[in-house]
């Protein structure tokens, strides 16, 4: 029996995401869920990097969640969870994030709570003392995992003084209080200071109930300090941890900004190196040598910055054999062109990853916002598809003689002998 | 009620079928669900579904590499297994359905192993046993609970396997007759969801995995595992940040009633935030840092368990005992309100979660496997409305009681 042939897929529809506004606040919205579920996320520029304590955004993030001026913690979460609506809040370098996902049916509660947090938060002692508490026991239970160390130790050594260096360590759960909670809070969690993106089974009687019951503490101005990127190249941290089991291993280094006309050829390259599962490391690191369960190369963005990293966890005997053979899979990068077959490979992967990325509202959406916030929209994608059904393997090598020499922060965490 | 929409049919082989048409995706995932889990190793040679589910991946006789093919179709695939199951998914651009059900009918039937790819594997699983089980705070957790409380079942082991030693010492004759025995048709079911015409779909898949020969499967003895009598306990000291405590009740089957019964009493003692283990000791009384109750959710026999790590200022005996005042207050306590919570909370839970078409897909296989019938996913939330708070202070006065509890203190040790 001859086998299939393979079906070529030569474009892509990218999905139109609609934008209205509520007062000053920017709402962006996809629709076209099938089940009757909505998403709304808002982002607020408020992440780790707007303190010189990363611990008062983090906070200030949970603690919309921890009761509002209607509702104390308990009733609120009675209210949320008998609706069966979920509100989560997450806090990056940048921004902080908080979403609700709940069915049709409860839209309207399900917003009215949202709004609640979102603007009076209770900001409760007790309620405060016991939330930076627990965190500090789950933070401590993270200081003992190698990846987590390592991961740390590479931003502080990548970026030292710049915010995106100041990353949260234990003392600073000793100086942290409501007052400066609510003071962060006021500061940041403004109209003009916010968007807001919804995806999910919407219509118009979705729209203007939003329109008719979304607020937010109205705009007051504010101003954003912006901080010139200072990195370092070619620091080699080296930690001792003698439990450790496996050692944890991260390399990496600033690169050009998503603006820059290489940025897009680069991150094929990036993923040639370490993307997926048959990468140039994974190959060698885990399917040949079998050093470990996974490898891993990306581009971490920042606002303002992308870093390109590698990551794994390995073998303690084998620490520093698998950091050779990481930088030989670089230096081979640099010096043979890839073939064909597996540049077509990578080009289908990320093909078939731009489909799945884009299934549907909820996780198009998803797509979007990570555009626009660094001031991008689907247009750079589909600069980025072009880009991908015509890349050559010179380009390739030529992004890696380009970009991947030499000076890279290097971190191990492990059992070292 | 959900509406999902489920065709079924079965080849001469007797290979399962589930088909769900969604046209609102370009996509179709495929997935192939054996039923063979870690349950079903020789407890001398544990780990071995798992090792084997990663071998399965490096290749059959008619294509070198899988991963390659299926990344030039545009699309992914990945695998899980437990205690119970193997599972396999391929998600692809329906345009490239075929490429899908080639490679798992090539799975099914032309095994392609040699020692060089089973030494690399084992390392590659050795290597994924200490990262999850060793090398991280609690990882061996698992190890010691289902030791505790499975004496006779095979669920006493993780899938991961017992120890290291019985993935080392893995066999290619090993391999050779677990494939035999388990990938065969009339061991697997195929579910198909996405953007597919069933009469088409069902034409391929008749081509591809029609002329593979069924097998007669031999079956392990299982033991069943007796009711627990009396009180079960154990403490280890880790160098761990702060102790925990783990408190488990063995519970009824996947496949009858009280299966959901159980489910739901653990969301009302510890999932989430209203629950009541979460407002009586995190929140009112601060002994816990984080406390949560889930269901282990296996075929035979699972386990409720009550989860919970605690501030250092407390002693996990003090910490039992704050557990046991909140259990020992449910019967008689839970209103209506709070039972409609919870129904409420599975609705949406599962509404959710069927979103996404490999998600879809697997469930189909899984409700095909549980109930002899896909149909049976359009049915869940009904079961769980069904509940009544009568089921469930049943439980929790006659299972959720000292004697049959199965404890474990997990120390912070004082270096």
């Amino acid at each position: 029996m001859s086998f299939p042939e393979i079906k070529k897929v030569k474009s892509i529809n990218f999905p139109r995401v609609k934008q209205t506004n509520i007062n000053s606040l920017p709402f962006y919205y996809l629709d076209g869920l099938e089940q009757p579920i909505i998403k709304i996320e808002v982002i607020y520029n408020a992440g780790e990097s707007y303190s010189e304590n990363p611990l008062l955004a983090i906070l200030t993030n949970r603690m919309l969640t921890e009761g509002t001026k209607t509702y104390t913690s308990k009733e609120f979460y009675e209210k949320l969870d008998f609706i069966a609506a979920e509100i989560n809040t997450t806090t990056f370098f940048e921004n902080s994030s908080i979403s609700l996902v709940c069915l049709n049916k409860y839209f309207k509660e399900a917003i009215d709570l949202l709004v609640e947090c979102i603007n009076y938060p209770r900001f409760d002692e007790n309620d405060f003392k016991i939330l930076k508490e627990n965190a500090y026991q789950r933070f401590q239970i993270e200081l003992e995992k190698v990846n987590i160390l390592a991961r740390r130790e590479f931003f502080k050594n990548l970026f030292d003084d710049h915010p995106y260096g100041h990353i949260l360590e234990l003392q600073h759960f000793n100086n942290v209080n409501v007052k400066q909670l609510k003071d962060f809070f006021n500061r940041l969690y403004v109209e003009s200071n916010a968007q807001v993106y919804m995806s999910g089974h919407i219509d118009d009687e979705t729209i203007s109930m939003i329109k008719d019951n979304f607020k937010m503490n109205p705009a007051t101005p504010h101003k954003e300090t912006i901080y010139p990127i200072t990195s370092n190249r070619g620091k080699k941290i080296y930690i001792n941890k003698n439990d450790a089991v496996q050692s944890a291993i991260r390399i990496g280094k600033v690169i050009i900004p998503r603006t820059h006309p290489d940025f897009i050829p680069l991150s094929i390259t990036i993923f040639a190196l370490g993307g997926y599962f048959g990468s140039r490391l994974m190959k060698r690191l885990r399917e040949e040598k079998g050093y470990t369960y996974g490898i891993y190369s990306f581009v971490f963005s920042h606002k303002n910055t992308n870093v390109m990293t590698i990551f794994t966890e390995v073998n303690t005997e084998t620490t520093y054999e698998a950091i050779k053979c990481i930088y030989e899979e670089i230096d081979k990068l640099c010096q043979e062109p890839i073939s064909e077959l597996e540049l077509e490979n990578i080009k289908s992967y990320l093909i078939g990853q731009f489909l799945r990325s884009l299934d549907g509202p909820i996780n198009s959406i998803e797509v979007f916002k990570d555009l626009n916030q660094s001031g991008l929209d689907f247009d750079f994608y589909e600069k980025y598809l072009n880009c991908l059904l015509n890349i050559s393997p010179e380009t390739i090598l030529q992004m890696s003689q380009r970009y991947f020499s030499g000076d890279y922060v290097e971190v191990v965490v492990g059992k070292l002998n | 009620m959900l509406k999902i929409n489920v065709k079924r049919y079965k080849l001469s082989n007797d290979l399962r079928i589930v088909v769900n048409e969604d046209f609102t995706t370009p996509l179709v995932a495929v997935n192939v669900l054996y039923k063979v889990g870690s349950k079903d190793e020789n407890p001398e040679k544990t780990g071995f579904a798992h090792l084997f589910e990663h071998l399965l991946f490096t290749g059959t006789k008619n294509v070198a590499n899988f991963d390659e093919i299926v990344q030039l179709a545009y699309g992914e695939n990945n695998a899980f297994t437990n205690t119970d199951i193997t599972n396999y998914y391929i998600n692809l651009p329906a345009i490239n359905i075929e490429i899908a059900l080639w490679l798992e009918a090539d799975r099914m039937q032309f095994l392609n192993i040699n020692s060089n790819s089973l030494e690399v594997q084992k390392k590659v699983v050795i290597e994924e046993f200490k990262q999850h089980y060793l090398n991280k705070p609690y990882g061996d957790v698992s190890h010691l609970l289902r030791s505790l409380i499975y004496k006779k079942h095979s669920y006493q082991w993780p899938t991961i396997g017992k120890k290291i030693e019985h993935i080392e010492n893995a066999t290619l004759l090993d391999v050779e007759e677990f494939y035999e025995n388990w990938y065969v048709p009339n061991n697997a079911i195929l579910s198909i969801s996405g953007n597919v015409n069933s009469d088409e779909v069902i034409n391929l898949i008749e081509k591809w995995f029609g002329q593979i020969p069924p097998h007669k499967i031999k079956l392990p003895i299982i033991e069943e595992e007796p009711e627990k009598k009396e009180r079960t306990f154990l403490q280890v000291e880790r160098n761990v940040p702060s102790s925990a405590i783990y408190m488990a009740f063995l519970m009824s089957e996947r496949r009858t009633t009280l299966y959901y019964a159980y489910d739901m009493l653990s969301d009302i003692l510890g999932n989430g935030n209203s629950s009541r283990l979460y407002q009586s000791l995190v929140k009112q009384k601060p002994i816990f840092s984080s406390i949560n109750s889930y269901i282990s959710g296996s075929i035979d026999k699972g386990y409720l368990i009550i989860e919970g790590k605690i501030h250092n200022n407390y002693s996990l005996e003090q910490a039992e005992e704050e557990i046991w005042k909140v259990i020992n207050e449910i019967p008689d306590t839970i209103s209506e309100k709070e039972l409609q919570k919870q129904k409420n909370k599975y609705e949406a839970n599962f509404i959710g979660s069927l979103i996404d078409i490999n998600n879809k897909a697997e469930f189909l296989a899984y409700y095909e496997y549980l109930f002899d019938d896909a149909n049976s996913i359009n049915y869940e939330i009904e079961k769980y409305n069904q509940i009544t708070i009568n089921q469930i202070n049943k439980i929790i006065k006659e299972e959720i009681v000292y004697n049959k509890s199965v404890v474990l203190y997990y120390k912070k040790s004082d270096l």
